[in-house]
């Protein structure tokens, strides 16, 4: 039998694989659980243990210790001996480490023969797969009660009754009532769902991950990272703990102050600016770690490089977040033209992974190494400053990882840069940026919006927790100032921009009830004559001044010239 | 981080606020004008002094050195 592995539900001595299709197949298999005891014959006498082994295993710190792998007859016994005996290498998890034992990866295809079980294709094909997202919609918008539905089986969308739903894919996330309509190998619901990404993210995490869709359907990006740094360690014979104890160095106020800082932002020059390049450097703080080899265990274990942060670097072994970030980087680049959705997935893990060195239950981090990566995104963002001041560019703005010039030879600027620092750096011409302030008249470094190639490029402008009305107005004004072609075009919009906007202070009046939904983390909202009530409650009216006042503030903000 | 800072950011203008203050109630006219011409500037000696250390008390002052050193307020005087 072939098909790819899209899960596994673990038996008594086997564990059966779902392939697509709906085809499964049942294996012969133990699961394994490494437990930290003096006594391993005493965890032995569980009728699940079908026998152990000691194992030689070091800490992250380079001690040697001997580790029991029991394997196990039944996944329930697990559960009940990690209750009562310190169990480490929880993560990669115990079904992950039994597929991987099997050769049975997800989302791998395998041949099956008598019981063994061999990988025929290791890159994931999406097109060999039925892959289905049903949203159940009420008048508000997407609502686990509501009694019409919208769906995407694998790129074709259907509307309807959800009574007439029917559906078959071997993935499916669904929400409410849509789950009991379809039939899925795996369903994910979106209640559940954690993590920021599509059904297609997910599986693509889950073949990044070796871990099943099943158990990061609630996971957060953190577990998607923990997990491939996870798998490197495993492989290394490193153990993965169930908890990190984690010192900070002693330091001083003043040293503290000094370290303790984000990436370099600039406050932007204000106005609109003919003829700008962006330049943007290709996942700079994932590269930083790689290049810096920047891992909880690398961090001041040698002084091979010696930062002026006083955090010395350690170059003698690979870092296991390196490791797991070089493969993820790649992963990234090559998904870039293969599946933009899934590249996208790929990276929110490295989005992720920063930000996990400094956090505190990270199983690889360290505040240390945190702090390394940002000294050097300073450094390395002050380098291409001083190259763009060196060549006569007009820097307009700066943030962490990215620059706005203005001047000749950008394409000589960025190959200079790139040789300096060794970094990758991507180049977007704009015909036109506006970079707006605050209400006080201060820059405000966040929000800006320009035409590039492929359109106007808003940033922080339009927010999820605007209403609909506003969000819409917004995509409107988009297009319209797309026409524009420089600075002095887009200033004599302001009549159309004035058409549109009163077109839209109408809809504030006759507008459906769905136009003046707000959604806040999660909830559906709509500003009434007493205030902010819950849409799932059915429309009771709106405040007409709100929205009004909504539309003219945005534009103003976005449209200083009316 | 498990740590928070305060914004330096906010400390700059509230540092900048206390200096306009003063100068309205000094009734020095082209201080009041160095200050205002300070205040549109603080921001990119900001950008220029990120990596070193230094206080709000400090940047705001020297965003206020420039604009004086560049004429804003040469004429001096009282004029309350």
């Amino acid at each position: 039998m072939e098909g790819y592995v899209v899960d596994i539900l673990p038996g008594a001595g086997s564990a059966t694989l779902i392939l697509n299709g709906f085809k499964t197949v049942e294996v012969k298999t133990t699961f394994p659980i490494y437990i930290e005891t003096r006594d391993p014959d005493r965890v032995a006498q569980h009728p699940d243990v079908v026998y152990y082994e000691g194992e030689q295993w070091r800490y992250l710190d380079g001690r040697e210790v001997t580790l029991h792998r029991f394997e196990l007859r039944d996944l329930r016994a697990y559960y009940h001996l990690s209750k009562r005996y310190r169990v480490l290498n929880e993560l990669p998890t115990v079904l992950s480490q039994t597929l991987f034992r099997l050769g049975a990866l997800p989302f791998r295809k395998v041949s099956i023969r008598r019981g063994e079980v061999e990988i025929v294709k290791d890159e994931l094909d999406l097109s060999e797969l039925s892959i289905a997202s049903v949203v159940t919609e009420d008048w508000f918008g997407p609502s686990p009660t509501g009694h019409k539905f919208r769906a995407n089986l694998n790129g074709r969308e259907m509307t309807g009754d959800l009574d007439d739903l029917s559906l078959r894919a071997d993935v499916a996330e669904c929400m409410g009532r849509a789950c009991h309509k379809i039939r899925a190998s795996v369903k994910l619901n979106m209640e559940e769902k954690r993590a920021p990404v599509s059904v297609k993210g997910l599986i693509e995490w889950s073949y990044v991950s070796r871990t099943p869709v099943r158990e990061l359907m609630r996971a957060t990006i953190g577990k998607a990272l923990t997990t491939n740094e996870a798998w490197v360690a495993f492989k290394r014979r490193v153990i993965i703990p169930d908890v990190v104890p984690r010192v900070e160095k002693e330091r001083n106020l003043e040293q503290l102050r000094s370290v303790d800082k984000g990436g370099l932002v600039l406050f932007p020059k204000l106005g609109c600016f003919n003829d700008v390049v962006q330049v943007d450097f290709s996942s700079l703080y994932p590269s930083i770690i790689i290049k810096y080899n920047i891992s909880a265990e690398t961090v001041d274990a040698c002084h091979d490089v010696v930062t002026e942060i006083g955090h010395d670097l350690c170059y003698k072994e690979k870092g296991i977040v390196p490791e797991a970030l070089e493969w993820l980087v790649n992963r990234k680049e090559y998904l870039k033209s293969v599946d933009p959705e899934r590249a996208e997935a790929v990276k929110w893990i490295l989005v992720a992974s920063f930000g996990y060195l400094g956090y505190r239950n990270s199983k690889f981090g360290k505040i240390e190494a945190y702090e390394l990566v940002t000294h050097f995104a300073r450094k390395t963002l002050r380098n291409a400053l001083e190259i763009a001041s060196e060549r006569g560019l007009e820097v307009i703005h700066g943030i962490v990882d990215s620059l706005m010039v203005k001047g000749r030879d950008v394409d000589d600027f960025v190959r200079e840069v790139q040789e300096r620092t060794g970094f990758k750096l991507k180049a977007e011409p704009m015909s036109w940026v506006v970079l707006t302030s605050r209400r006080d008249g201060n820059p405000y470094p966040m929000r800006y919006f320009g035409r590039t190639s492929d359109g106007v490029k808003m940033k922080g402008v339009i927010r999820d927790n605007m209403p609909n009305l506003v969000k819409d107005f917004l995509e409107d004004l988009r297009k319209l100032m797309s026409s524009a072609s420089d600075c002095e075009e887009l200033m004599t919009l302001r009549a159309e921009v004035m058409r549109l906007l009163r077109g839209y202070l109408e809809r504030v009046v006759s507008g459906e009830p769905r136009d003046y939904v707000v959604w806040v983390k999660g909830i559906p909202y709509v500003r009434g004559v007493r205030g902010f009530y819950d849409a799932r409650n059915g429309f009771l009216g709106r405040d007409l001044e709100y929205y009004r006042q909504y539309l003219s503030r945005t534009v103003r903000v976005v449209y200083p010239w009316l | 981080m498990g740590r928070t800072q305060p914004s330096f950011t906010a400390s700059v203008d509230s540092e900048m606020e206390k200096l306009s203050r003063i100068a309205n109630r000094v009734g020095l006219p082209c201080l009041r004008q160095a200050v205002t011409e300070a205040s549109k500037r603080v921001r990119y000696f900001q950008n220029a002094s990120y990596d070193e250390m230094m206080s709000p008390q400090e940047l705001v002052m020297l965003a206020l050195i420039s604009a004086v050193a560049e004429g804003f307020c040469s004429d001096g005087g009282v004029r309350s």
